[in-house]
């Protein structure tokens, strides 16, 4: 019986091991990152987020809504400082326009890589809307733990010349729900530009999608940028006209 | 107060006030500004405080933008009187494939910073103008606009039309009024810097060129800005000015500038230095300076001479 018992216990935990494995090791790195693309696009989105900025001890607090739709997108900021104030994203363009002058303005070239707002995201961050299964290759180079919850730690490298805000980037992948916990970006040069840590994940419309990260420039003492997704709705259908400059200037 | 117009406001109002019943509600939001000025006007140095209050309402429907602007300025000593202005009051109407604009409004065209030392020559209405604005896109970047609003007086009527040419953004324009004709032309591209050039050519009453070319580059945290202005043919008061700029930014919240103004008929120059942070979301601190330089004769030189050498400290609250 003992013997029996000591069999049975040995099969159980085979299988365990197995079905472990079926879920994790036996993954390729691009069926993980595919994984990762699943929860992280989408056809098109509404959302209402905060961004908090801190420098020092200072904070500065914006709240906008946002329409998204493949490479377009318009963000309309709410809060009072800001009211009316909105951007418009066109394809790989990027347009402001303050209500206040009907002042309208193309950000391009070096004012792309300035903070969005005056926050740790670049408006080279916000035009990324590209896959990152499309534009990197990819290299599984462990496994750690944060937060008490397994990763896969991958690094991505993106083909000399190709277009790309970060020329590298590592990536940890939470191992059950395939949303990125900590990322670092890093510059040609392999210098550390920026670093982004989820701090919280929720299952919406079927996938898991991060609702509360934070972005840090490296090259900036003390700052960092606290992005809260207040609400998002994914697959929404957004009325046509939406992505344009007479939109932008309403 | 400035003048209003009694129809086009009650017009406005009315409007205002149908295309509340569909909505949540007007926001109310602005600034005071209090100011402290110390200048040695003839040689004599002294502080002044002066006071700006400003409130804006800003109301959106599915059909309209309502917009109105409100300044009390409250001057200091030398001055006895408050002013009050009512500096915006408009409605814009969104319609299925137009918008339309009346009131006291912005009408901002051309391609120039907008530096007060250097006029862009293709912005005809300087100011907040009563008038209209038709705006007729022809496409998701490119718009033909119909204008026409009071300006020294006069109805100038323009036509403009605006749109993006791999990644070239142009417009043209024709402007008339009883005494004056205006073609114009402006363009911006990045070409790793941002190079944008404005062109007035004026051909009622006389024959006059107006051209600004100007420059916007950034490495870092420093911002350069250089533009120059220059009116040509038979202009009977030439602007020929230089202006550079050089902002850095210390962090995400505090930013330093400088600034220098140089008149190229007499060399004369107004330096500029200001530094700005932000002390809260609500309010913001501004320290400036301007120094004017040149000889007896010129433009800023008799500034000097005048001494008119200004330090300013402003303190912005936002509500």
């Amino acid at each position: 019986m003992k013997r029996f018992v000591l069999i049975l216990t040995v099969l159980l935990a085979m299988g365990t091991f197995w079905v472990v494995a079926a879920n994790g090791a036996e993954l390729t790195v691009e069926e993980i990152i595919a994984k990762v693309d699943e929860n992280l696009y989408y056809t098109s989105s509404y959302s209402e987020m905060e961004m908090e900025i801190r420098s020092g001890r200072r904070t500065m607090v914006k709240e906008m809504r946002s329409w998204a739709e493949g490479k377009n997108a318009l963000v309309e900021f709410t809060n009072r400082a800001d009211q009316g104030t909105k951007y418009l994203r066109l394809d790989d363009e990027l347009w402001m326009f303050f209500p206040d002058a009907e002042d309208l303005v193309k950000i391009s070239g070096h004012m792309l890589r300035q903070g969005f707002m005056g926050s740790d995201v670049s408006y080279e961050d916000m035009l990324e809307a590209e896959k990152l299964a499309d534009v990197y290759r990819f290299t599984l180079v462990g496994e750690e733990e944060i937060d008490g919850r397994p990763t896969y730690v991958i690094e991505a490298q993106a083909p000399d010349g190709a277009e790309v805000t970060y020329a590298k980037r590592k990536i940890w992948v939470d191992q059950e729900r395939f949303v990125s916990l900590r990322e670092e970006m890093y510059a040609v040069s392999g210098r550390l530009l920026k670093t982004a840590s989820t701090s919280r994940v929720e299952e919406i419309s079927g996938r898991f999608f991060p609702m509360e990260f934070v972005m840090e420039d490296v090259l900036k003492k003390n700052s960092a940028t606290v992005v809260r997704v207040k609400e998002i709705k994914f697959d929404v259908e957004i009325p046509e006209g939406t992505f344009s400059l007479q939109q932008l200037m309403r | 107060m400035s003048t209003v117009k009694v129809w086009p406001a009650l017009l406005v109002a009315t409007i205002f006030i149908l295309s509340l019943s569909g909505s949540a509600g007007a926001n109310v939001f602005g600034s005071l500004e209090l100011t402290t000025t110390t200048a040695n006007p003839q040689g004599e140095w002294g502080t002044d405080l002066s006071a700006l209050a400003l409130v804006r309402i800003r109301e959106w429907s599915d059909s309209f933008r309502w917009d109105a602007e409100g300044r009390a300025i409250i001057p200091g000593e030398d001055e006895q009187t408050a002013q009050l202005e009512l500096s915006r009051l408009s409605l814009l109407y969104y319609g299925a494939t137009w918008d339309l604009s009346l009131g006291k409004q912005p009408i901002t065209w051309g391609v120039g910073q907008s530096w007060p030392e250097v006029e862009s020559p293709l912005n005809i209405y300087p100011e907040n103008v009563w008038g209209a604005n038709l705006r007729i896109p022809t496409g998701p970047l490119g718009f033909w606009n119909m204008a026409a609003a009071e300006v020294d007086e006069k109805t100038l009527f323009a036509l403009r039309k605006q749109d993006y040419y791999e990644g070239l953004r142009w417009s043209v324009l024709g402007a008339l009024d009883s005494e004056r004709m205006i073609i114009g032309f402006d363009g911006k591209i990045d070409v790793g810097f941002e190079l944008y050039s404005d062109v007035a050519v004026h051909l009622r009453p006389q024959q006059e060129l107006q051209l600004l070319v100007g420059a916007d580059y950034q490495l870092g945290p420093f911002v350069a800005v250089s533009e120059v202005r220059f009116d040509g043919l038979a202009a009977e008061e030439r602007q020929k000015h230089v202006f550079q700029g050089l902002s850095y930014s210390l962090d995400d919240f505090t930013s330093l500038a400088a600034g220098l103004d140089l008149n190229l008929d007499d060399r004369s120059q107004l330096w500029t230095l200001g530094v700005e942070t932000l002390l809260t979301n609500e309010l913001t601190m501004q320290a400036g300076a301007s120094f004017p330089r040149g000889g007896s004769a010129s433009e800023y030189g008799l500034m000097q001479q005048r001494g008119e050498q200004i330090y300013t400290l402003q303190v912005s609250i936002d509500f």
